[in-house]
C-alpha cells in the first residue's frame, strides 16, 4: 500500500531533451539514487502544474511531485509492503 | 479504395499503468478501486483475469477466489495524463485519429497507406514500440487492423494480449464465425441474450436469418444493425465516432456514497457538490443547457425527476435552485446509496445576463471561476456543500463519456 508522506525533499539531476531527469533526492538527512523513472504524469491544480515522478531506489517505489510553479520538490508516497 | 482502420486496445488500462508505475505489484494478481474505502474493483489486472476475477467484483468476494490479491486506489489524474500522451503517439502516425475511450483508439491511415506505411502490420508494430518507449516497457497493447472500425476493434478484442491482428478477405468471415457478441462493439448484454434464445452467438450466425426475422426478435434498428455486423460492415454507432460534436449535449455526474444515507442534509450537501462538478465543466465549455435531472438510487428503490427549462443556465445557483425544487418533489423517501445529476440541452452561451439580479450571480459566478481557476478547483465553494475534507472531485471514467471537455488543448 502506499504511505503519505508529504514532505519536502532535495533533489539532484539532468537535463535530457529538455526534460528534468532526476538521479538522486535527499530526505530525512539520507540520498537515495534514482534508478529508474517508471512512471511520469503532469497534471493541474488550478493554475498550479505539477509534473509527478515515480522512481525506484534500492528496490523501493517513491512518488516524488514536483510543483511547476513554486519549484518546490515534494516526497508525496511511499510503497510499503 | 477500401479504408484501413487500426483499434489501439491498451491491455487492463488502469492495472497496467499502476504495475508500470510499481514494480511490486508487476505479475501479482491486483484489483483496482476507486479509492481507499471502495469496495468494487474498477479494474483487474491480467493475473488477476486468471484467477476469474472480474471487473465490478466486489472487493470481499474477489479476496475469497484469490486471497493474494492487492487492491490499489485508482490515480486518475494519471490516466487521463497518460491517455493525452497517447494521443500525442497516434498523432504522429496519422492525422485521423479518434479517442474512442481512455484506452482505446481509431487512426485512419488509409490516406498514409500508398506513401507512408505500404504495410499496416509494421506500422502496428511501430506504435506498440512507440507506446512502450514512451510509457513503460509493462504497457502492452493490441492492435487490430482492418477495413473499418467494427472489424478493426473485434480483431483487437480477440487477438492474443500484445499481438497486432489483421483482418483480411481471407480471415473476415472466420473472425466472424469466431468471436462471441460480447465482443462485438455495440451489441450489449441484454441484446446479446435476446439472440442467444435463438441459439445466436456469433454474428455469421445472422446471415442465416432474414431481415423479416431478424426484425421479430429485436425491431427495425436492430434488425438492419445486425445484418451489418453478419457481413463485417461498419454500424451505426461507430459511423458516429467520425462524426465530430461541436459540444457535448449534455453533463451529468453520479456518485455511489460510502453508505446509504438518510439525512436530507448530507444528501442535499452531495447533490450541491456535483452540481458545482458540472457547471464548472459547462462554464469552462462556455455552453448552458436547459434540462436539470436529478436521480436517487436506493438498495432497491429508485426516483429520478427532470424539468426543462424556459431558458438556459450556467450558473451553480441556479443550478442548486433547480435541483433542490426536484428534490422538494421526492415524495417516498428512502436511503440512498447512488445520485446523479445532469444538465442537458446544452448549447453555446451567447446571451449576456440583463437583469440586475441575475448579472449580481453572474458576477459571484465569475468571482468563484477567478479564485478556482487559480488556486485549484472548489477552494472557493457554497456553504452549503460537504466540508472540504469529504468534496467530490472530478474523475474520468474508462469510456471518457467527457471526451470533449477532458482531451481539449
Amino acid at each position: 500500500m502506499y504511505q503519505t508522506i508529504n514532505e519536502d525533499i532535495a533533489v539532484l539531476g539532468i537535463y535530457k531533451n529538455s526534460f528534468f531527469v532526476p538521479k538522486k533526492f535527499k530526505w530525512n538527512h539520507r540520498v537515495y539514487g534514482v534508478q529508474e523513472i517508471t512512471l511520469l504524469n503532469d497534471v493541474s491544480e488550478g493554475s498550479i502544474k505539477k509534473r509527478l515522478y515515480s522512481v525506484v531506489s534500492n528496490g523501493n517505489l517513491y512518488r516524488l511531485e514536483f510543483n511547476r510553479s513554486s519549484e518546490k520538490w515534494r516526497i508525496a508516497e511511499v510503497w510499503v509492503e | 479504395m477500401s479504408k484501413t482502420i487500426l483499434h489501439i486496445d491498451i491491455n487492463s488500462y488502469f492495472a497496467t499503468i499502476l504495475q508500470q508505475e510499481n514494480p511490486h505489484l508487476r505479475n501479482k494478481p491486483i484489483g483496482v478501486l476507486k479509492d481507499v474505502g471502495r469496495s468494487c474493483l474498477i479494474a483487474v489486472s491480467k493475473e488477476a483475469k486468471k484467477k476469474g476475477i472480474i471487473t465490478g467484483e466486489s472487493k470481499a468476494d474477489a479476496l475469497i477466489k484469490c486471497p493474494e490479491l492487492i487492491c490499489v486506489p485508482a490515480s486518475f489524474e494519471r490516466y487521463l495524463d497518460t491517455t493525452k500522451r497517447l494521443q500525442k503517439i497516434f498523432k504522429q502516425i496519422a492525422p485521423l485519429v479518434q479517442i474512442y475511450s481512455l484506452d482505446e483508439a481509431f487512426i485512419d491511415i488509409s490516406d498514409c497507406r500508398k506513401n507512408l506505411y505500404p504495410n499496416s502490420k509494421i506500422i502496428a508494430e511501430k506504435i506498440q514500440a512507440l507506446i512502450k518507449e514512451e510509457l513503460g516497457q509493462w504497457v502492452t497493447c493490441n492492435i487490430g487492423i482492418a477495413e473499418n472500425k467494427l472489424l478493426a476493434k473485434m480483431a483487437s478484442e480477440v487477438a492474443p494480449k500484445g499481438s497486432v491482428m489483421e483482418v483480411s478477405d481471407i480471415n473476415k468471415d472466420a473472425l466472424l464465425a469466431s468471436t462471441n457478441f460480447s465482443d462485438v462493439c455495440g451489441v450489449g448484454y441484454a441484446l446479446s441474450k435476446k439472440l442467444a434464445k435463438f441459439n445466436i452467438f456469433t454474428p455469421y450466425q445472422l446471415r442465416f436469418f432474414s431481415k423479416e426475422e431478424l426484425e421479430i426478435i429485436v425491431g427495425p434498428f436492430w434488425s438492419k444493425e445486425l445484418i451489418k455486423i453478419a457481413y463485417g460492415k461498419e454500424t451505426h454507432l461507430l459511423e458516429l465516432v467520425d462524426k465530430e460534436q461541436k459540444h457535448m449535449k449534455s453533463v451529468g455526474r453520479s456518485i455511489t456514497g460510502y453508505r446509504l444515507y438518510s439525512d436530507e442534509v448530507e444528501i442535499k450537501n452531495i447533490i450541491h457538490n456535483l452540481c458545482l462538478e458540472i457547471i464548472h465543466k459547462v462554464r469552462k465549455m462556455n455552453l448552458c443547457g436547459r434540462q436539470v435531472w436529478l436521480g436517487l438510487n436506493g438498495s432497491n428503490q429508485y426516483w429520478s425527476k427532470h424539468i426543462t427549462l424556459k431558458s438556459s443556465i450556467n450558473n451553480s445557483r441556479e443550478l442548486i435552485d433547480q435541483v433542490d425544487d426536484l428534490f422538494n418533489h421526492w415524495q417516498d423517501r428512502f436511503k440512498v446509496i447512488k445520485f446523479a445529476v445532469r444538465l442537458s440541452l446544452l448549447k453555446p452561451n451567447t446571451q449576456d445576463q440583463l437583469l440586475p439580479e441575475w448579472q449580481k450571480n453572474e458576477f459571484v459566478q465569475i468571482a468563484l471561476d477567478q479564485v478556482n481557476e487559480k488556486y485549484g478547483m472548489f477552494t472557493l465553494h457554497p456553504a452549503s456543500i460537504p466540508p472540504t475534507k469529504d468534496l467530490i472531485y472530478p474523475e474520468v471514467t474508462g469510456f471518457l463519456g467527457d471526451k470533449i471537455y477532458q482531451l481539449k488543448d
